[in-house]
């Protein structure tokens, strides 16, 4: 894949990082653990992207975070109410986009 | 430095960059972050952590005042949409100072300083400019202008008068001026022009320029708007009587102005101020026709 292809398709995920991060925060996960699942998942993030990320969900209201220090100190993310009405909004305007670029790309769309 | 001690570093420089509520939280997670990439890195590379794996980790997070920007948007002091506008000023005033110890040599003027202040009041008026259309977006939400060329016609009017009743006729007839606006309760013996200059061909060039300033109002007052060619002849016409007030300004120096000394001595000063203001205008008037706007398809040598 050229460079060109990869500045695409970092695009392509930056416009749905965060309802990959929402998707993943049904249950609480610290930084490197959500990192993991996104990238195993199929979605490898940069770290420089994401923990900053999170902080942003949470000041938006979106995310609840617990510090756990009974061993290495880790800050444990979840979704929220507002989180979870928020990653609804998103899948159903998600599963509309994919609809709709579906349709595009089998060009049945005039 | 130990791999620790590079980690502390670097968390201290992105927690520098932040509010003070939130660094001392930020670093502590970070920190612990750090740790876990660098320890699944370390078992990635099958060694212990050492300074190549952490800088490599490092690096790939980011230059620290970048990764603290992420944790925290600061606004900026200058937007970077305003950012040619804020050239364009500071570059004005550049010109603006030149021009005043060109026209205005006699006075103390430390340009060098003068500058300094003119960016420092740009930077507060860009920046309060900014904040405030990002805390009051509608009340500077953008609304539709008319152009440049677009002249009121009742302004059109008053530009028409005031300059046939200021300019033209105190520079044509001082004396008179001065007698007619006091109805003749001042003694207007201070402003008699000398021989030399009443009759020299620059008085008479800038009385026939001014008269043209006033004839190309009358034009915009009919057609309501500048045209092309009255823009043009609005440049060179202050352009003229800005040189034209420089050498003034030379000429009152050297006493040859006025028959009287003092009057001399004060309007020296004046014709350089004059002067900068009507190159200026003139400068203005060549900028807006050169960043005219025609709207047309870009060539194949034009960037797209």
């Amino acid at each position: 894949m050229g460079e060109r292809d990869n500045t695409g398709l970092a695009e392509l995920r930056r416009g749905v990082l965060v309802l990959a991060v929402l998707s993943r925060l049904r249950t609480p996960q610290y930084g490197y653990s959500l990192r993991q699942a996104l990238a195993e998942g199929g979605m490898p993030i940069e770290e420089g992207t994401l923990y900053p990320l999170l902080r942003r969900l949470e000041s938006q209201g979106l995310l609840a975070s617990e510090w756990n220090t009974e061993q290495s100190p880790r800050r444990y993310y979840r979704l929220n109410a507002e989180g979870e009405r928020m990653l609804a909004a998103l899948t159903e305007a998600w599963r509309e986009q994919v609809r709709v670029m579906n349709s595009f790309l089998e060009g049945r769309a005039q | 430095m130990n791999t620790h001690e590079i980690i502390e570093s670097y968390v201290r420089d992105v927690a520098r960059h932040l509010p003070r509520s939130k660094r001392n939280d930020v670093a502590f997670e970070l920190r612990a972050l750090l740790g876990d990439e660098l320890a699944a890195k370390s078992q990635a590379a099958g060694r212990a952590p050492d300074k190549g794996i952490v800088m490599e980790l490092l690096k790939g997070f980011g230059r620290p005042a970048d990764v603290a920007a992420r944790y925290h948007q600061r606004g900026a002091l200058i937007d970077s949409a305003d950012t040619h506008h804020f050239l364009i000023w500071s570059l004005s005033g550049a010109v603006t100072l030149s021009l005043l110890s060109a026209l205005s040599p006699s006075a103390e003027r430390d340009n060098g300083d003068e500058f300094l202040k003119w960016l420092g009041l740009l930077a507060i008026i860009f920046a309060v400019r900014g904040w405030w259309r990002r805390r009051s977006p509608k009340a500077m939400a953008w609304k539709p202008r008319r152009g440049h060329d677009w002249m009121p016609r009742g302004l059109a009017l008053l530009s028409m008068v005031a300059t046939a009743v200021f300019p033209l006729f105190v520079y044509a007839a001082p004396q008179t001026f001065v007698e007619t606006m006091f109805f003749g309760r001042v003694v207007s013996d201070g402003v008699v022009l000398t021989d030399s200059f009443a009759q020299s061909g620059e008085r008479i060039a800038g009385i026939i320029m001014l008269g043209m300033l006033v004839v190309m109002y009358a034009a915009v007052l009919v057609q309501g708007r500048y045209a092309p060619w009255s823009n043009w002849t609005f440049a060179a016409l202050h352009g003229g009587l800005g040189l034209l007030m420089g050498a003034h300004g030379g000429v009152a120096r050297a006493g040859q102005v006025f028959t009287t000394a003092k009057a001399n001595e004060v309007a020296a000063p004046i014709f350089g101020v004059l002067g900068t203001f009507l190159l200026m205008c003139a400068l203005y008037g060549v900028y807006q026709e050169w960043a005219r706007i025609k709207p047309a398809p870009a060539t194949d040598s034009q960037p797209k």
